[in-house]
Formats: C-alpha cells, sequence, structure tokens
C-alpha cells in the first residue's frame, strides 16, 4: 500500500511484527530487511510509535467514575515481548545506518559505529517503560551505539511508568554509567515523566530523580511532539 | 465441597471487581463517552458475576470479562441503530469525532482518542484490545468471535487510518491520512 515498504512485506506481517507475533525466523528475516532498508525500518518505527501512542492515550485520566480521582494501577504487564522492541530498536539502528548483516546488539552497535554518515543529524528518541533489567541494559546500549556513530545528532531517554527506575537514584543499577554518559556527551539527556513521578508519590512511594535527569511534564505529548518534528522513535 | 466452590467465587467476584479500571479503560476506548463506558463497565461486572459459574478458567478472567464487554456494547449498538447481524461492528460508518468534550489536560491524548473514536467501530476494538491490553491476536479473536485474518486485516487498515497522528503537523493535506482500502 505504500511505496516504501518492500513489496514482500505485507502490511499484516509489518504489523504482526510490531504487536510481537512472529516466530522468531520470520523476526530476523524483517531485521535484516530493515538493516537494508532504512525505509522499511521507519515505517516499522512508525507503527511501533502508533502502538505506543494509542497505549498512552489511554493511560491518563481514564478511570470509572467511583474511582476518579484515586490513585490507578500502573500498566499492564508487558506481554512477553521482551525481545521484540529490543530487536526492533536495533533494526532501527542498523536501518538508519544502512548496515546489513548483523543480528545481534553488539554486532549492530558496531555496524552503526562503523557505516558512512547520514544526510542530516539523526534525532533519536528512545522510550523505556518498563523496568526489565534488559530493557534499561538495551537502552543504554543503544544510546552508545548511537553517540559513537553520531557526533552531532542528538539522542534523548524518555522514561515513564516503571521505567522511571532508570533514573531513579534509589534504585537505578545504572547511576555511574548515566553519569558518565553525560560527562562525554552534550547531545544526550535523560528525561522522566513528571506524571510518572506523581503516580508513584499518590501511591506512597518517595521519588528520587537524578539530579542529571531532566523532566518533561508528559511522556506522551513528548514523545507526540518529537515525532512532529521528524524524530525517530523508538521503544525498547 | 460446596462451601469450598462458593469460596472460590467470592474470590473471583472481588477479581472481577478489581478488574472495574481496565474494563472501564477499554469501554472508554470502544465508545469514546465516559458516563456511556461507565455504565458499559457496570453491565459487564454485574454480568460477569451472575454468570461467574460459567468461566471455565479462573486465569482467563479479563479475556472473558471482555468478551462480555463485547456482547454488551454490540448490544447497545444494536438498541441504538437497530441493527442486525454479527457483523453490525465491521460494517457500521465511523462515530466521527467522539462525544468526548470534556477539557483535556493534553492536546495529544485529545487527538489521539479522537482519531481512535474515527474508527469504525470493529476496527477500533481490535486495535485497543491489542495496543491497551496488550493481547495477541489469537486472544483478540477469541474475545470478539472473529477470525484472526480478520484481526490481522482491523489492525493493519486502523494503523494506516492512525498513520495521520504522526505526521508533521505542516505537511501538505495530501499526505496527512493514507488509507488502505
Amino acid at each position: 500500500m505504500n511505496s516504501e515498504t518492500r513489496p514482500d512485506f505485507s502490511e499484516e506481517r509489518l504489523n504482526a511484527f510490531v504487536d510481537g507475533e512472529l516466530a522468531p525466523a520470520e523476526r530476523d528475516e524483517i531485521l535484516a530487511a530493515a538493516a537494508e532498508d532504512a525505509g522499511l525500518g521507519q515505517r516499522l518505527c512508525q507503527l511501533r510509535a502508533i502502538k505506543e501512542l494509542l497505549r498512552h492515550a489511554y493511560e491518563e485520566d481514564c478511570l470509572p467514575a467511583q474511582a476518579r480521582g484515586r490513585p490507578r494501577r500502573v500498566a499492564p504487564p508487558w506481554r512477553g515481548a521482551l525481545a521484540a522492541g529490543v530487536a526492533l530498536a536495533v533494526g532501527v539502528l542498523i536501518g538508519m545506518h544502512g548496515r546489513p548483516g548483523s543480528d545481534t546488539a553488539a554486532q549492530s552497535a558496531s555496524a552503526a559505529t562503523a557505516s558512512p554518515a547520514a544526510t542530516q543529524p539523526a534525532r533519536m528518541l528512545i522510550h523505556l517503560d518498563h523496568a526489565e533489567a534488559e530493557h534499561m541494559e538495551a537502552a543504554l546500549d543503544l544510546v552508545e551505539a548511537y553517540l559513537a556513530r553520531a557526533q552531532d545528532g542528538r539522542i534523548e531517554v524518555l522514561v515513564n511508568s516503571h521505567g522511571l527506575d532508570l533514573l531513579r537514584a534509589d534504585r537505578t543499577p545504572h547511576a555511574g554509567r548515566i553519569a558518565d554518559l553525560l560527562l562525554r556527551h552534550d547531545n544526550v539527556s535523560f528525561i522522566a515523566c513528571e506524571q510518572a513521578i506523581a503516580r508513584f508519590e499518590r501511591a506512597g512511594q518517595k521519588v528520587v530523580i537524578l539530579p542529571q535527569a531532566v523532566r518533561t511534564r508528559s511522556a506522551i505529548a513528548h514523545i507526540a511532539d518529537r515525532l512532529q518534528a521528524g524524530w525517530t522513535y523508538v521503544k525498547v | 465441597m460446596n462451601w469450598f466452590r462458593a469460596g472460590q467465587q467470592r474470590e473471583l467476584a472481588g477479581r472481577i471487581e478489581a478488574s472495574r479500571n481496565r474494563i472501564f479503560r477499554v469501554a472508554f476506548a470502544w465508545c469514546g463517552d465516559k458516563a456511556l463506558a461507565d455504565d458499559l463497565t457496570q453491565e459487564t461486572l454485574s454480568r460477569g458475576i451472575v454468570h461467574i459459574s460459567q468461566l471455565r478458567d479462573n486465569e482467563r478472567l479479563v479475556g472473558w470479562l471482555l468478551a462480555i464487554l463485547h456482547r454488551c456494547w454490540v448490544d447497545h449498538l444494536r438498541s441504538r441503530r437497530d441493527h442486525a447481524g454479527e457483523d453490525v461492528l465491521a460494517e457500521l460508518p465511523a462515530d466521527g469525532p467522539g462525544p468526548e468534550h470534556h477539557a483535556e489536560a493534553q492536546e495529544t491524548v485529545r487527538r489521539v482518542r479522537q482519531a481512535v473514536n474515527a474508527l469504525p467501530p470493529g476496527q477500533r476494538q481490535v486495535i485497543t484490545l491489542a495496543d491497551l491490553e496488550e493481547l495477541s491476536y489469537a486472544e483478540v479473536a477469541g474475545i470478539l468471535a472473529i477470525p484472526i485474518g480478520t484481526v490481522m486485516s482491523r489492525i493493519c487498515r486502523a494503523r494506516a487510518a492512525l498513520r495521520g497522528l504522526l505526521e508533521p503537523a505542516q505537511a501538505p493535506a495530501e499526505h496527512q491520512l493514507r488509507r488502505v482500502k
């Protein structure tokens, strides 16, 4: 239906990829294709972004009458698609930098660093809303791979929901790594969602955010702003 | 063993009540109106509690409740439009911008909800179950009693329609929304 996707992948398959419905072999096939075709990578990103926008649009202010005004439960459990989000992010990084042939995070990171420059400074928003250790690692791995490649680009790591743990001084296992990244690079930001902070505080938690992190009023509004400004969105 | 069953059912009734927020959120995403979503949620939970003995697999409580919500919504649409036939949801035209006129804090939230409300109801159901509840295609198919192929094609069409949300605001009109037939 649109010209920038390869004809051999139907829209159904691309959507199924984003929804974590494909078998590993099929997923790898699409990732490999995305590595050669930046348009395909962007298309997958876009589908993923639509999924996220929709989810976040019903997170706030979406309670039955009798519960409105009380703290609501947190997002539903991640449905086991842990690898898919990371794989997609990696695929996009590879796609962005036009380097085929790798299918692991480490390989793609080196591929990203070795490939030719993009025509304009790439800007990437990495979004994390879960606290799984692998996701946190993957987000930071992506930041490092990206920074090693795109010195003139801009990258933001946005956290909300349980992803907030990455930037909570009392919970993050990565305070040192984040501080180090911020010291060495001035084109990276770590951003915490104020609504997520408020939600945890309403639930009785004391939330202390790393002093180097900045805040945004709402994660969804931030994502939408960046998408409209042409940033690449990656959900980890 | 009746005392055991009774205890189990009391526990399930508690879990049904605890699902209220989740059911409401999906109901609101489907109908776009908080008062109606409250009614649908109440009806769903009431039917769930009444028919609790029909629930075979306790682990599937939310899916079971969502299937009841689906039937409640179909009933509502039928009574409103005097429609017949199971495919009522697939064939209905979109409702247009939803009746949700509350002052939303976030313009984006409003835009996304409006775009979701503009989807045909069948697409709206499938996309919200897949994205809000993070259900698998098979689970969505089971809840709505439709084939998986229909789930897939509706998801494609819904996301293609929602793509307009992500286009830069200043883009020329013809790029704003690309639809798939």
